[in-house]
Protein backbone atom coordinates (compact mmCIF):
# COMPACT_ATOMS: atom_id res chain seq x y z
CA UNK A 1 0.00 0.00 0.00
CA UNK A 2 1.32 3.36 -0.96
CA UNK A 3 1.52 6.44 1.29
CA UNK A 4 -1.69 7.74 -0.32
CA UNK A 5 -3.69 4.98 1.38
CA UNK A 6 -4.41 3.20 -1.90
CA UNK A 7 -3.00 -0.11 -3.05
CA UNK A 8 -0.09 0.27 -5.45
CA UNK A 9 -0.49 -0.76 -9.07
CA UNK A 10 0.66 -4.32 -9.55
CA UNK A 11 0.14 -5.22 -5.90
CA UNK A 12 -1.13 -8.73 -5.27
CA UNK A 13 -4.25 -8.78 -3.14
CA UNK A 14 -5.33 -11.79 -1.12
CA UNK A 15 -8.56 -12.28 0.75
CA UNK A 16 -8.95 -9.56 3.37
CA UNK A 17 -6.29 -7.24 2.00
CA UNK A 18 -7.14 -3.57 2.25
CA UNK A 19 -6.92 -1.62 -0.97
CA UNK A 20 -8.59 1.66 0.04
CA UNK A 21 -7.72 2.71 3.59
CA UNK A 22 -10.86 4.74 4.20
CA UNK A 23 -11.86 6.44 7.44
CA UNK A 24 -15.40 7.61 8.16
CA UNK A 25 -16.43 10.21 10.74
CA UNK A 26 -18.15 8.79 13.81
CA UNK A 27 -21.65 10.20 13.95
CA UNK A 28 -23.81 8.76 16.74
CA UNK A 29 -25.80 9.92 19.74
CA UNK A 30 -22.66 10.98 21.59
CA UNK A 31 -21.34 12.86 18.57
CA UNK A 32 -24.38 14.24 16.76
CA UNK A 33 -23.70 15.69 13.38
CA UNK A 34 -24.77 19.18 14.45
CA UNK A 35 -22.17 19.45 17.21
CA UNK A 36 -19.22 18.25 15.18
CA UNK A 37 -16.89 20.50 13.30
CA UNK A 38 -14.22 19.39 10.88
CA UNK A 39 -11.58 19.92 13.55
CA UNK A 40 -12.80 17.73 16.41
CA UNK A 41 -14.55 14.85 14.66
CA UNK A 42 -13.51 11.30 15.47
CA UNK A 43 -12.82 8.86 12.63
CA UNK A 44 -13.05 5.13 12.51
CA UNK A 45 -11.45 2.84 9.94
CA UNK A 46 -13.82 1.61 7.28
CA UNK A 47 -11.53 0.16 4.63
CA UNK A 48 -12.46 -1.46 1.35
CA UNK A 49 -10.89 -4.89 1.37
CA UNK A 50 -10.55 -7.56 -1.28
CA UNK A 51 -12.76 -10.63 -1.04
CA UNK A 52 -12.05 -13.72 -3.05
CA UNK A 53 -10.44 -17.12 -2.77
CA UNK A 54 -7.88 -16.47 -5.51
CA UNK A 55 -5.54 -13.49 -5.42
CA UNK A 56 -6.06 -10.56 -7.75
CA UNK A 57 -3.76 -7.78 -8.87
CA UNK A 58 -4.30 -4.05 -8.94
CA UNK A 59 -4.38 -3.18 -12.62
CA UNK A 60 -5.27 0.50 -12.61
CA UNK A 61 -6.34 3.10 -10.07
CA UNK A 62 -8.63 5.87 -11.28
CA UNK A 63 -9.35 8.88 -9.09
CA UNK A 64 -12.16 10.93 -10.55
CA UNK A 65 -15.35 12.78 -9.71
CA UNK A 66 -18.85 13.12 -11.05
CA UNK A 67 -21.51 15.75 -10.41
CA UNK A 68 -23.08 13.36 -7.87
CA UNK A 69 -19.92 12.06 -6.23
CA UNK A 70 -17.22 14.63 -5.45
CA UNK A 71 -14.55 11.97 -4.99
CA UNK A 72 -14.55 8.57 -6.65
CA UNK A 73 -11.83 5.94 -6.50
CA UNK A 74 -12.09 3.19 -9.07
CA UNK A 75 -9.81 0.24 -8.55
CA UNK A 76 -9.49 -2.04 -11.56
CA UNK A 77 -8.56 -5.52 -10.40
CA UNK A 78 -7.15 -8.22 -12.61
CA UNK A 79 -7.30 -11.94 -11.98
CA UNK A 80 -6.25 -15.00 -13.95
CA UNK A 81 -8.54 -17.98 -13.68
CA UNK A 82 -7.76 -21.61 -14.31
CA UNK A 83 -10.56 -23.53 -16.04
CA UNK A 84 -12.60 -25.71 -13.73
CA UNK A 85 -15.57 -28.04 -14.03
CA UNK A 86 -18.60 -26.05 -15.12
CA UNK A 87 -16.75 -23.46 -17.20
CA UNK A 88 -18.03 -23.07 -20.72
CA UNK A 89 -15.86 -23.13 -23.81
CA UNK A 90 -16.83 -22.56 -27.38
CA UNK A 91 -15.27 -23.00 -30.75
CA UNK A 92 -15.89 -20.47 -33.49
CA UNK A 93 -18.73 -22.53 -34.86
CA UNK A 94 -20.98 -21.83 -31.90
CA UNK A 95 -20.35 -25.33 -30.59
CA UNK A 96 -20.25 -24.46 -26.92
CA UNK A 97 -19.69 -27.00 -24.22
CA UNK A 98 -19.42 -27.15 -20.47
CA UNK A 99 -16.40 -28.78 -18.87
CA UNK A 100 -17.71 -32.04 -17.49
CA UNK A 101 -14.47 -33.57 -16.32
CA UNK A 102 -10.79 -32.72 -16.07
CA UNK A 103 -8.69 -35.84 -16.36
CA UNK A 104 -4.95 -36.28 -15.92
CA UNK A 105 -3.00 -36.68 -19.11
CA UNK A 106 -2.21 -40.34 -18.38
CA UNK A 107 -5.92 -41.17 -18.60
CA UNK A 108 -6.37 -39.34 -21.90
CA UNK A 109 -6.37 -41.38 -25.08
CA UNK A 110 -3.16 -41.09 -27.06
CA UNK A 111 -1.73 -41.95 -30.40
CA UNK A 112 0.90 -44.63 -30.16
CA UNK A 113 2.28 -43.59 -33.51
CA UNK A 114 2.91 -39.90 -32.93
CA UNK A 115 2.55 -39.54 -29.15
CA UNK A 116 -0.32 -37.14 -29.72
CA UNK A 117 -2.72 -36.56 -26.85
CA UNK A 118 -5.84 -34.37 -26.92
CA UNK A 119 -6.23 -31.18 -24.93
CA UNK A 120 -9.97 -31.55 -25.18
CA UNK A 121 -12.43 -34.34 -25.88
CA UNK A 122 -15.73 -33.52 -27.50
CA UNK A 123 -18.69 -35.80 -28.02
CA UNK A 124 -19.59 -36.63 -31.65
CA UNK A 125 -23.33 -36.35 -30.90
CA UNK A 126 -23.06 -32.58 -31.20
CA UNK A 127 -22.44 -32.77 -34.94
CA UNK A 128 -25.42 -34.38 -36.73
CA UNK A 129 -28.15 -32.07 -35.50
CA UNK A 130 -26.04 -28.87 -35.54
CA UNK A 131 -24.58 -29.63 -38.96
CA UNK A 132 -21.40 -27.68 -38.20
CA UNK A 133 -19.57 -29.01 -41.20
CA UNK A 134 -17.14 -26.13 -40.97
CA UNK A 135 -15.80 -27.44 -37.71
CA UNK A 136 -14.96 -30.80 -39.24
CA UNK A 137 -13.34 -29.11 -42.23
CA UNK A 138 -11.42 -26.86 -39.83
CA UNK A 139 -10.16 -29.96 -38.06
CA UNK A 140 -8.98 -31.67 -41.24
CA UNK A 141 -7.46 -28.58 -42.84
CA UNK A 142 -5.93 -27.53 -39.53
CA UNK A 143 -4.31 -30.90 -39.18
CA UNK A 144 -3.00 -30.72 -42.75
CA UNK A 145 -1.74 -27.21 -42.10
CA UNK A 146 0.09 -28.31 -38.97
CA UNK A 147 1.70 -31.23 -40.77
CA UNK A 148 2.74 -29.28 -43.86
CA UNK A 149 3.64 -26.07 -42.08
CA UNK A 150 1.31 -23.93 -44.18
CA UNK A 151 -1.81 -21.88 -43.59
CA UNK A 152 -5.03 -23.49 -44.74
CA UNK A 153 -8.51 -22.11 -45.06
CA UNK A 154 -10.69 -24.36 -42.94
CA UNK A 155 -14.08 -23.02 -43.87
CA UNK A 156 -17.15 -24.68 -45.30
CA UNK A 157 -17.37 -21.86 -47.84
CA UNK A 158 -14.89 -22.54 -50.63
CA UNK A 159 -11.80 -22.94 -48.52
CA UNK A 160 -9.19 -25.57 -49.16
CA UNK A 161 -10.96 -28.64 -50.55
CA UNK A 162 -11.08 -31.62 -48.22
CA UNK A 163 -9.74 -33.82 -51.03
CA UNK A 164 -6.52 -31.81 -51.19
CA UNK A 165 -6.02 -31.51 -47.44
CA UNK A 166 -6.69 -35.23 -47.19
CA UNK A 167 -3.84 -35.85 -49.62
CA UNK A 168 -1.50 -33.84 -47.37
CA UNK A 169 -2.56 -35.99 -44.44
CA UNK A 170 -1.78 -39.16 -46.38
CA UNK A 171 1.61 -37.77 -47.42
CA UNK A 172 2.42 -37.31 -43.74
CA UNK A 173 1.28 -40.77 -42.79
CA UNK A 174 -2.16 -39.96 -41.47
CA UNK A 175 -5.53 -41.16 -42.65
CA UNK A 176 -7.08 -38.95 -45.32
CA UNK A 177 -10.35 -38.56 -43.41
CA UNK A 178 -8.63 -37.29 -40.27
CA UNK A 179 -9.37 -40.37 -38.23
CA UNK A 180 -6.54 -41.88 -36.24
CA UNK A 181 -6.03 -45.01 -34.24
CA UNK A 182 -5.85 -44.08 -30.57
CA UNK A 183 -5.00 -46.10 -27.49
CA UNK A 184 -7.09 -45.85 -24.38
CA UNK A 185 -5.26 -44.03 -21.62
CA UNK A 186 -7.15 -45.98 -18.97
CA UNK A 187 -6.70 -49.56 -20.17
CA UNK A 188 -3.78 -49.07 -22.55
CA UNK A 189 -5.63 -51.06 -25.18
CA UNK A 190 -6.45 -50.02 -28.69
CA UNK A 191 -9.74 -48.14 -29.00
CA UNK A 192 -12.14 -50.21 -31.12
CA UNK A 193 -12.70 -47.35 -33.56
CA UNK A 194 -10.76 -44.65 -35.35
CA UNK A 195 -11.05 -41.26 -33.68
CA UNK A 196 -11.55 -38.03 -35.62
CA UNK A 197 -8.89 -35.82 -34.12
CA UNK A 198 -6.98 -32.66 -34.89
CA UNK A 199 -6.65 -28.99 -33.98
CA UNK A 200 -9.72 -26.80 -33.54
CA UNK A 201 -9.63 -23.17 -32.49
CA UNK A 202 -11.36 -22.73 -29.13
CA UNK B 1 -14.55 -11.36 -45.22
CA UNK B 2 -14.52 -9.40 -41.96
CA UNK B 3 -10.93 -10.39 -41.09
CA UNK B 4 -12.24 -12.34 -38.13
CA UNK B 5 -9.51 -14.90 -38.68
CA UNK B 6 -6.94 -12.24 -37.83
CA UNK B 7 -8.46 -11.51 -34.43
CA UNK B 8 -6.83 -13.68 -31.80
CA UNK B 9 -9.35 -14.72 -29.19
CA UNK B 10 -8.48 -18.28 -28.36
CA UNK B 11 -6.08 -21.13 -28.73
CA UNK B 12 -5.72 -24.03 -31.08
CA UNK B 13 -6.85 -27.03 -29.08
CA UNK B 14 -5.99 -30.58 -30.00
CA UNK B 15 -9.41 -32.14 -30.10
CA UNK B 16 -10.50 -35.75 -30.22
CA UNK B 17 -14.09 -36.19 -31.35
CA UNK B 18 -15.07 -39.23 -29.32
CA UNK B 19 -17.06 -40.44 -26.38
CA UNK B 20 -14.79 -40.96 -23.42
CA UNK B 21 -15.82 -41.88 -19.86
CA UNK B 22 -19.31 -40.56 -20.62
CA UNK B 23 -18.54 -37.19 -19.02
CA UNK B 24 -18.74 -35.57 -22.45
CA UNK B 25 -22.36 -36.35 -23.24
CA UNK B 26 -24.86 -33.56 -23.87
CA UNK B 27 -22.32 -31.04 -25.20
CA UNK B 28 -19.98 -31.44 -22.25
CA UNK B 29 -16.25 -31.47 -22.90
CA UNK B 30 -13.35 -33.18 -21.14
CA UNK B 31 -10.16 -31.25 -20.53
CA UNK B 32 -6.64 -32.52 -20.12
CA UNK B 33 -5.21 -31.61 -16.72
CA UNK B 34 -1.67 -31.43 -18.09
CA UNK B 35 -2.79 -29.01 -20.81
CA UNK B 36 -4.30 -26.75 -18.18
CA UNK B 37 -1.08 -26.89 -16.18
CA UNK B 38 0.76 -25.77 -19.32
CA UNK B 39 -1.45 -22.70 -19.49
CA UNK B 40 -4.18 -23.85 -21.83
CA UNK B 41 -7.52 -22.00 -21.77
CA UNK B 42 -6.50 -19.46 -19.15
CA UNK B 43 -8.97 -16.63 -18.64
CA UNK B 44 -8.37 -13.10 -17.38
CA UNK B 45 -11.05 -11.42 -15.33
CA UNK B 46 -11.06 -7.64 -14.93
CA UNK B 47 -13.28 -6.24 -12.23
CA UNK B 48 -13.91 -2.71 -11.08
CA UNK B 49 -14.40 -1.65 -7.50
CA UNK B 50 -15.75 1.83 -6.85
CA UNK B 51 -15.12 3.58 -3.54
CA UNK B 52 -16.78 6.86 -2.73
CA UNK B 53 -15.83 9.48 -0.17
CA UNK B 54 -19.03 10.90 1.26
CA UNK B 55 -19.31 14.51 2.29
CA UNK B 56 -21.79 15.87 4.80
CA UNK B 57 -23.43 18.89 3.25
CA UNK B 58 -24.12 20.82 6.48
CA UNK B 59 -20.75 20.51 8.20
CA UNK B 60 -18.46 19.76 5.28
CA UNK B 61 -17.01 16.72 7.04
CA UNK B 62 -15.78 14.17 4.52
CA UNK B 63 -14.52 10.63 4.66
CA UNK B 64 -10.76 10.40 4.63
CA UNK B 65 -8.15 8.18 3.13
CA UNK B 66 -5.16 7.77 5.38
CA UNK B 67 -1.71 6.42 4.85
CA UNK B 68 -1.01 2.94 6.19
CA UNK B 69 0.97 2.70 9.43
CA UNK B 70 4.70 2.91 9.04
CA UNK B 71 6.36 -0.46 9.02
CA UNK B 72 9.38 -0.25 11.28
CA UNK B 73 12.59 -1.98 10.21
CA UNK B 74 12.16 -4.81 12.71
CA UNK B 75 8.63 -5.48 11.41
CA UNK B 76 9.61 -5.97 7.79
CA UNK B 77 8.59 -9.44 6.68
CA UNK B 78 6.49 -9.99 9.79
CA UNK B 79 3.74 -7.48 9.17
CA UNK B 80 1.57 -7.71 6.09
CA UNK B 81 1.31 -4.15 4.80
CA UNK B 82 -2.04 -4.97 3.22
CA UNK B 83 -3.71 -6.26 6.38
CA UNK B 84 -3.61 -3.82 9.27
CA UNK B 85 -6.08 -2.64 11.81
CA UNK B 86 -6.60 0.93 12.87
CA UNK B 87 -3.67 2.46 14.62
Amino acid sequence: MGPDGLADIGRQMENGDIFVNKYCPVIDNNNPIASTTPNDVAYKQQPDSYKGALPAYVDRVIITSTPEEPYLIKMIQRQTRVPEVGDKFSSRHGQKGVVGLIVPQEDMPFSERSGWCPDLVMNPHGFPSRMTVGKMIELISGKAGVLSGAFKYGTAFAGDPVEETGKILVQNGFSSDGKDLLMSGITGEMLPCFVFSGPIYY
Amino acid sequence: MINFEKLPAGQNASVAIMSYTGYDIEDAIILNRASLDRGFARASVIRRNTSTLNRDQSTGITDQIQAPPQILPHQVGRVNPMKFKRF
